[in-house]
């Protein structure tokens, strides 16, 4: 076998050098992409796993109550728990500093008396009596420790001063001591700075209540233990868990937006699947002289078919080597464009500044390229098993190795489509799992059938050609209805590519109408003051006396307070929002799916009954009339559910709460966003000009328009779809390639049929031009097929396969502007791709061409 | 209507190999000529370098008054195709179009009407024998009838000059009697030149005049 590898499969793999690593290009793409997201995922998974570890020092259990904080008070029950040996209280914020040279920093706010039993403090220049006496921190509040890296990347000293941005506006910190490069100076890539509890919770605007309390137990006590005594002391609304579990809804969250990248390189083998078996049917129908002779010569049909595998392996191998050294070399930008994106849309920030490559998903990206290879070989090998030697050794005769049309593949392609698509109508229509195997075999059967509607539009294109390209255009119809197996696959390549950009796009337009007309209807004051920098960031918060001095600014009528929190909720993180409820359904009419307007005010004000968002209906299949129950810091509570609203806030579903029962229930008071109605008369910009004004100094505040909130929300909703424009670029990419590579193989096929319509007569224009043709007839039968797949797919993935991940049934929408510019694009794509091809046959000698003796 | 002067071909390689050296001779309009000589000698050579499929590296080559050497690629691929039909051993048919088709594609390449290209491609399988079998693939066809297929499409546009390769070559003793027969027949009735490169003693019998062939020379 490997004699024959040698002698044989090897300079074959090198004759057709070009050729191959064209065919192993879709491979390489493929496998790039899948090694560069998963290298990229645990690189951030990684980091936020260093970071938490890193702070967490001797805590084996953290104490949370979700977004809301934990009530200072809270501190003393937990001490009091049997088995509790420490309990310290923290507050951790990502802050930027007012210098944007100097970076994020990630402020940990302690109370050194006795942070000390949990955390080592190594301090290698300053004071140490600010350690080591925590009243001399207390007395000096805006004393800083921050770790060596950050200290020497910003040449700061003990003593230095550095300025940050905090809630309540910029404030001068002094670095009262460096920590040594180790330990918890490590966290967030070194970036740490260090202050005290009661200092952050004031500038980070906390109000009474810290963001999570570190314990650690005694010995004898293991973590279940100790957990289970102190939540069942705290009540429900409290969680004890393990530091790392912590980072998990973050990690989900990257997982979440991996998934999305995963599709891009399944999309990309997929095509890769179609070029493998192009070329290595053409390369069997090629050497079917040489499978005669070996098959005379005494190898089996076993060892031919293990030899054409076996050249599969190779350049699978290659390709996916390749892929792997190519997706470590995009992994790095890969990994900063996530955590860019989780940044702006989720709010959270993930420090990372090398690529970790992933020990387990690297090897598993270089096995998935070789499997593609072998899988798209499969039947081409099998065929070359299949020669008839007698028959491959008589020059002239042609055996038909691949049937490109039949009746039985048609008839199951019909009845996976006609399957696939009905289940939209079942009750397993949102279900994730069902879903996917779904989307799996409509893609099989839109395989099956592509043949027969390829060949239906290449006869129908036949008349046409003829008439408005004379003999050339005939010729290419010709070609492409005489040769169906040939064009089908090339076909079939383009067809998913441009389907999965219609796929892309029609979820990118139907999500965009549907936002719009949310955002008319939901973003409705006039004026927005928000603590963070971004909609998503909720690093700082206003104290509630907040909108009181807001009241005072001239030109303000109306201020609502609206207080933001990310729940638990059955293993998924809902949004839930609380807003002074009539107040809010005075000045505007959400969008109601289930329920009545006029029952909402006098339901929900001071009332435990909630409006739910419609993804959160259908995810967690609730409706009006339906309870369900919340964790919060005053125990387990049941909701009423008083009707079902569109709202496009979170993927995971929103939940709204009248702030007076927010207050009660969660014991939290502060503010993340101020919606303010304004006087008439008064301009909306004039009135943010004087907020900023007024409280510039003392104040964090972001103030935006109706105007601006609808441009961030436009601008978000963009960032979250660069993800998707990425893969549109990925599939276009293949898509392109497999034209180029299957004109190649294709026109090398017929070498000898352009040989002989040469020596026919057939002048060297004439023949460009039929190849010309072929490959835009080729171009346009796989724009028509892209659109008609793109357009099923695109209202199953709506329907059925994206409302089973986020819960969201958007109106479908068909991107007709984006079809329509397939056509010229594609065509002149194909054109362009035909060129070397073509340039490619005419200069073959015409002897060589019609292979005499 | 052929003149070939001192025509020679060598293939430069490790080695250069002489597969014709200064071969002349003229076969007149109306003729039926033979070559022949042992494998290797260069007679299918010479048949490429008179088609225009090759070109000598040396001396020159006359068609029906015009020099080879002195045309491009598209003037030769015209001359070809106006000129000259083609008839190989191993027929060389388009697989994947019908008889009818294939013999109407010299007819396309020339500009003609589909129509009128399809009823003359008929009228020529017809003459060929071969009218009821026109929609046939050509793996649907046997050897005899493929190449008489392709006689057909070597006169549908009724050359000057045909130039058949061991027409005989892939056939059997029957077949090879009809084939013959048939290019005979065809020759006499279109008043064609023919040239042809052959092994089989029962085709050089019923040409005119034989040419033999050894080492790259007429002898």
């Amino acid at each position: 076998m490997i004699t024959l590898l040698r002698q044989i499969s090897l300079p074959e793999l090198r004759r057709h050098l070009l050729r191959n690593m064209l065919t192993a290009l879709g491979i390489v793409l493929g496998v790039a992409i899948f090694c560069a997201v998963r290298s990229a995922n645990t690189s951030l998974k990684l980091a936020l796993r260093d970071t938490i570890d890193a702070i967490a020092g001797k805590a084996v259990l953290q104490v949370t109550a979700g977004e809301a904080g934990v009530p200072e008070d809270a501190l003393e029950t937990v001490r009091s728990v049997a088995g509790v040996r420490a309990a310290v209280p923290i507050i951790e914020a990502v802050v930027r500093t007012t210098d944007a040279a100097q970076g994020n920093i990630l402020m940990l706010g302690v109370d050194m008396a006795g942070d000390r039993s949990m955390r080592d403090y190594r301090i290698e220049q300053g004071n140490e009596e600010a350690v080591a006496d925590p009243l001399v921190f207390l007395a000096q509040p805006d004393s800083i420790l921050v770790s060596g890296e950050f200290a020497a990347r910003n040449r700061l000293a003990s003593d230095s001063k550095i300025e940050l941005v905090t809630a309540v506006g910029p404030r001068t910190f002094t670095v009262r001591g460096i920590m040594t490069a180790q330990g918890m100076a490590k966290a967030f890539g070194g970036n740490l700075g260090v202050m005290d509890i009661y200092s952050a919770q004031f500038i980070f605007g906390r109000g009474r209540s810290f963001d999570r309390i570190d314990i650690a137990l005694a010995d004898g006590v293991t973590v279940d233990q100790g957990a289970r005594a102190i939540e069942a002391r705290l009540g429900p609304g409290y969680k004890a868990e393990p530091p790392l579990r912590r980072g998990k809804q973050t990690e989900s969250l990257l997982e979440a937006f991996s998934q999305g990248l995963f599709l891009s390189s399944v999309m990309a083998l997929l095509v890769g699947l179609f070029l493998i078996f192009n070329a290595f049917a053409v390369n069997v129908t090629e050497r079917r002289a040489q499978i005669g002779i070996l098959r005379a010569l005494g190898v089996t049909r076993g060892r031919i078919q293990r030899l054409f595998l076996g050249e599969s392996l190779i350049l699978g191998a290659l390709g996916s080597a390749a892929g792997v050294a190519a997706g470590i070399f995009l992994g790095r930008g890969m990994m900063l464009f996530m955590a860019s994106i989780v940044e702006q849309i989720y709010g959270v920030r993930v420090f990372v500044d090398r690529l970790r490559i992933d020990p387990f998903w690297t090897p598993a990206s270089f096995l998935l390229g070789i499997g593609a290879s072998l899988a798209a070989a499969w039947l081409p090998a099998r065929a070359a098993a299949r020669v008839d030697p007698a028959l491959a050794l008589q020059k002239g005769k042609f055996q038909v190795l691949f049937l490109g049309e039949n009746r039985r593949r048609r008839a199951i392609g019909l009845a996976l489509a006609a399957g696939s698509l009905a289940t939209t109508f079942t009750p397993w229509s949102h279900d994730l799992k069902v879903q996917t195997v779904v989307f799996v075999l409509l893609f099989v059967s839109l395989t099956l059938l592509v043949p027969t509607f390829s060949h239906l539009l290449a006869v129908l294109l036949r008349r046409p050609m003829g008439r408005l390209f004379g003999m050339e255009g005939q010729l290419a119809a010709d070609s492409l209805v005489a040769a169906p197996r040939r064009t089908s696959a090339t076909v079939a390549a383009l067809m998913f590519s441009l389907a999965f950009v219609l796929i892309m796009a029609t979820y990118s337009v139907s999500v965009r109408i549907s936002m719009m007309q949310w955002v008319d209807s939901a973003i409705n004051s006039d004026l927005f003051v928000a603590a963070g920098e971004s909609l998503s960031a909720r690093t700082f918060q206003f104290p509630a006396s907040f909108g009181d001095e807001l009241r005072q600014v001239p030109g303000v009528r109306q201020v609502d307070s609206v207080r933001i929190l990310i729940l638990n909720y059955r293993g998924t993180a809902p949004m839930l929002v609380s807003i002074e409820i009539e107040q809010y359904l005075r000045r505007g009419q959400p969008l109601l799916e289930q329920g009545r307007l006029r029952d909402l005010a006098p339901a929900m004000s001071g009332r435990s009954a909630v409006l739910v968002s419609n993804n959160f209906a259908r995810l967690h299949d609730v409706g009006r009339g339906d309870h369900i129950q919340l964790d919060t810091p005053a125990g387990r509570h049941d909701f009423e559910v008083i009707g079902v609203i569109v709202d496009y806030s979170s993927d995971s579903g929103s939940l709204l709460i009248d702030r007076d029962v927010y207050k009660r229930l969660w014991k939290d008071d502060r503010v993340d966003t101020f919606d303010l109605m304004i006087e008439r008369g008064y301009g909306a910009d004039a009135v943010k000009r004087e907020i900023q004004r007024r409280f510039a100094g003392n104040r964090h505040v972001f103030v935006l328009t109706n105007q601006d909130m609808r441009g961030e929300i436009i601008r978000l909703t963009d960032q979250f779809f660069a993800l998707q424009y990425v893969q549109l670029l990925v599939a276009v990419v293949v898509a392109v390639l497999g034209i180029v590579n299957s004109l190649v193989v294709s026109i090398h096929e017929r070498k000898r049929e352009i040989g002989i319509v040469r020596g026919l007569g057939g002048e060297r224009r004439q023949v460009r031009k039929a190849i010309l043709l072929e490959a835009a007839s080729i171009g346009l039968v796989a724009v028509l097929l892209g659109i008609a797949a793109g357009a099923i797919l695109g209202y199953y993935v709506i329907n059925s396969f994206g409302a089973a991940i986020n819960g969201w049934v958007f109106p479908y929408r068909f991107p007709t502007a984006m079809a329509l510019a397939l056509f010229p694009g594609v065509i002149a794509v194909s054109l362009v791709a035909a060129w070397y091809p073509a340039r490619l046959a005419l200069r073959l000698p015409l002897v060589e061409a019609l292979a005499y003796e | 209507m052929v003149e070939v002067r001192n025509v020679t071909k060598r293939y430069e390689g490790k080695r250069t190999v002489h597969a014709l050296r200064g071969v002349s001779f003229r076969v007149e309009k109306g003729e039926m000529v033979a070559t022949m000589g042992p494998s290797g000698s260069g007679k299918s050579t010479l048949l490429n370098i008179i088609g225009g499929l090759d070109r000598p590296s040396e001396g020159t080559v006359v068609i029906d008054g015009t020099e080879l050497a002195a045309l491009g690629d598209d003037a030769l691929t015209r001359l070809r195709r106006e000129k000259i039909g083609f008839v190989f051993q191993f027929f060389n048919l388009l697989p994947t179009l019908t008889a009818r088709e294939n013999v109407a594609l010299p007819l396309h390449l020339a500009g003609r009407r589909r129509r009128d290209a399809a009823l003359r491609a008929s009228k020529m399988l017809e003459l060929v024998g071969l009218r009821e079998r026109e929609e046939h693939l050509p793996d649907e066809l046997s050897g005899g009838e493929q190449q008489r297929v392709a006689l057909a499409r070597a006169l549908v546009l009724e050359p000057p000059l045909v130039l058949a390769d061991e027409p005989t070559g892939n056939l059997d003793s029957t077949s090879g009697a009809e084939v013959l027969a048939l290019l005979q027949q065809l020759q006499q009735q279109f008043d064609t030149t023919v040239l042809m490169v052959t092994h089989d003693a029962k085709a050089a019998a019923v040409c005119h005049r034989v040419l033999n062939m050894q080492d790259g020379q007429l002898v």
